[in-house]
């Protein structure tokens, strides 16, 4: 019984926080600097910021396979995540799950990109670093869609304005009320032909601008970490902590602070529930390498181990009090799952500048930030919210002169390895989903993982609304280009 | 994002307006599964201004005793 009680007493924390991620990190810094004890779960291994980066400075000839994938790791370990193309790399595997070692059910296709190691996808994330403004955040009522936001901009502006500030991002104050302004570093600049671009489409509309990305890349030192040296090699960990992650920003704050208990290797199997004092008391994990059973408790928990990862814990959170999931007497919990839609848009050669060049590789793009449904002027007919255009210019470079080189001899060939090719543009349009009851996931209790959990199915696709704004993601992206003669 | 939205009504929703589950008040979910809708923005900046309001809140209520 003494032994017992002392067991229950060790385990024992002001707070526990699942997850380490964006989330996580941040939960474990707040709570942690306000004096909380505070125990912090990862379900995956121990990523420490700079000495966990294997590759952070590996030059492109020490990298395998031209850092690509091969076809038995993509057909193996990888089919689902590689069809991001851009994400998982032999230079950025180990920050990724192998989709054999967690399995999913796709009752409909989605790609569900995750990395199950402290820091999560934090170290692995695009670093665009967007406010919502109250046009996102009335348009459910306004529109009938879902449910109500229970808040309004002015509730968050405040802590938008602090976490900008703490963790440092860059960008230019436009002044457009469908996407506030923040407390920005200096901007990345545009290179030439983005200039021209953005001169051009201030001459052709008068509905919407480009601009400079809003990125979580500092170009200013922040906090004791360097400015970004625009390596552009940021998913590999960066050696500078130029760019957000928890590694680099959160966790060591809430290490420093001497209340964290960080414990890798902590699968959260549920939140165990009191129900006569109708509370949490606690967690209830697996340990990913023992297999062991433990129990931690604590007087508040914060969920932060992902959308689908929070999900899954509170549908296995079952009790008398709660048959459906902790806190799932609305029915809701596992509904409505919302994802982006991209990958369209348009791609343009222009032909000029060839005495332009520029320096270093800019770890961010430019933006036709959203223009469709802002006011009266803009409403579409056709579909609700709208999108924003995601650019970059760049000059095609030797791989083209590579493939050229293949018809190429003497003079022409040598010619053509050293001289850059000609400015491109491409623009990818990203629009919003809208919350849809029948896009769900819920628990598959008969197909468990390799720690005996249940795994989740997933059902979800893109419905009326979205795919009705898709073709005008394309046509828009290829008339911009167009009015300024690519 | 959404599978446990934010909302007034804990009739239709999961969470209420400062992240807690309407249900079990010790229970905060600040990651993705709060969003009541989309948006087109990317989220994560809003992910970690909803943390560190609802941590601000939460420790607040535990001072006040109320968690």
């Amino acid at each position: 019984m003494n032994l017992n009680l002392k067991a229950a007493d060790q385990n024992t924390y002001d707070a526990i926080v699942i997850g380490t991620g964006i989330s996580g990190g941040w939960a474990a810094k707040e709570l942690c600097e306000k004096g909380l004890k505070t125990l912090v779960l990862e379900r995956g291994r121990m990523v420490k910021h700079l000495e966990d980066y294997p590759t952070m400075n590996l030059k492109p000839w020490e990298i395998k396979y031209g850092d690509r994938l091969t076809p038995r790791e993509i057909k193996e370990d990888y089919p689902v995540q590689s069809q991001t193309e851009y994400a998982v790399l032999q230079s950025t595997k180990h920050f990724f799950v192998k989709d054999s070692e967690h399995p999913y059910n796709q009752v409909k296709p989605f790609t569900w990109t995750r990395g199950y190691h402290v820091g999560g996808r934090s170290l692995t994330w695009a670093r665009w670093s967007f406010r919502l403004s109250d046009i996102d955040l009335e348009a459910n009522a306004r529109e009938g869609i879902g449910v109500d936001w229970p808040l309004r901009y002015h509730d968050l502006e405040p802590w938008y304005d602090y976490v900008e500030s703490y963790i440092g991002v860059s960008g230019r104050k436009d002044g457009l009320k469908q996407l506030p302004d923040g407390k920005f570093l200096p901007p990345w600049e545009m290179n030439c032909i983005e200039q021209h671009l953005e001169q051009k489409i201030a001459e052709n509309y008068s509905d919407r601008i480009l601009t400079l990305g809003r990125t979580s890349n500092i170009t200013q030192s922040v906090g004791g970490r360097s400015k970004c040296m625009a390596r552009n090699l940021c998913r590999r960990g960066c050696p500078y902590g130029a760019y957000f992650s928890s590694n680099a920003v959160t966790l060591p704050v809430a290490e420093a602070t001497g209340n964290m208990t960080l414990r890798p290797h902590s699968i959260v199997h549920s939140i165990i529930y009191d129900k006569d004092k109708k509370k949490a008391t606690g967690v209830r994990i697996v340990d990913a390498e023992s297999n062991e059973t433990i129990e931690y408790y604590a007087k508040i928990i914060f969920c932060c181990a992902s959308t689908l990862g929070t999900t899954s814990i509170l549908m296995n959170s079952v009790s008398d009090a709660f048959p459906n999931g902790l806190g799932n007497s609305s029915g809701e919990l596992g509904h409505n799952l919302m994802d982006h839609h991209f990958r369209i848009g348009a791609n343009g050669i222009y032909d000029g500048f060839a005495d332009q060049y520029y320096k270093g590789r800019r770890p961010t793009g430019v933006i036709v930030p959203r223009f469709q449904n802002i006011d009266k002027k803009t409403t579409r007919k056709d579909y609700l919210r709208g999108f924003s255009n995601y650019g970059g210019g760049s000059r095609e470079g030797f791989w083209r002169s590579g493939e050229e080189a293949a018809f190429a001899f003497g003079e022409d060939f040598k010619q053509s390895l050293v001289t850059p090719g000609p400015w491109n543009f491409n623009f990818n349009a990203f629009g919003e989903c809208l919350p849809n009851h029948d896009n769900k996931v819920y628990l598959d209790h008969e197909n468990t993982d390799k720690w005996g959990q249940p795994i989740l199915s997933i059902d979800m696709k893109f419905r009326e609304n979205e795919l009705a704004m898709r073709p005008e993601m394309m046509s828009s992206s290829a008339e911009m280009l167009e009015g300024c003669r690519f | 994002m959404g599978t446990a939205r934010m909302g007034k009504d804990p009739k239709s929703s999961v969470l209420n307006r400062w992240n807690q589950l309407h249900e079990v008040p010790n229970v905060f979910v600040t990651d993705g599964s709060c969003m009541a809708s989309s948006s087109w923005q990317n989220p994560s900046l809003t992910y970690m201004a909803l943390t560190a309001r609802a941590c601000n809140y939460a420790v607040d209520q535990m001072k006040k005793q109320n968690l």
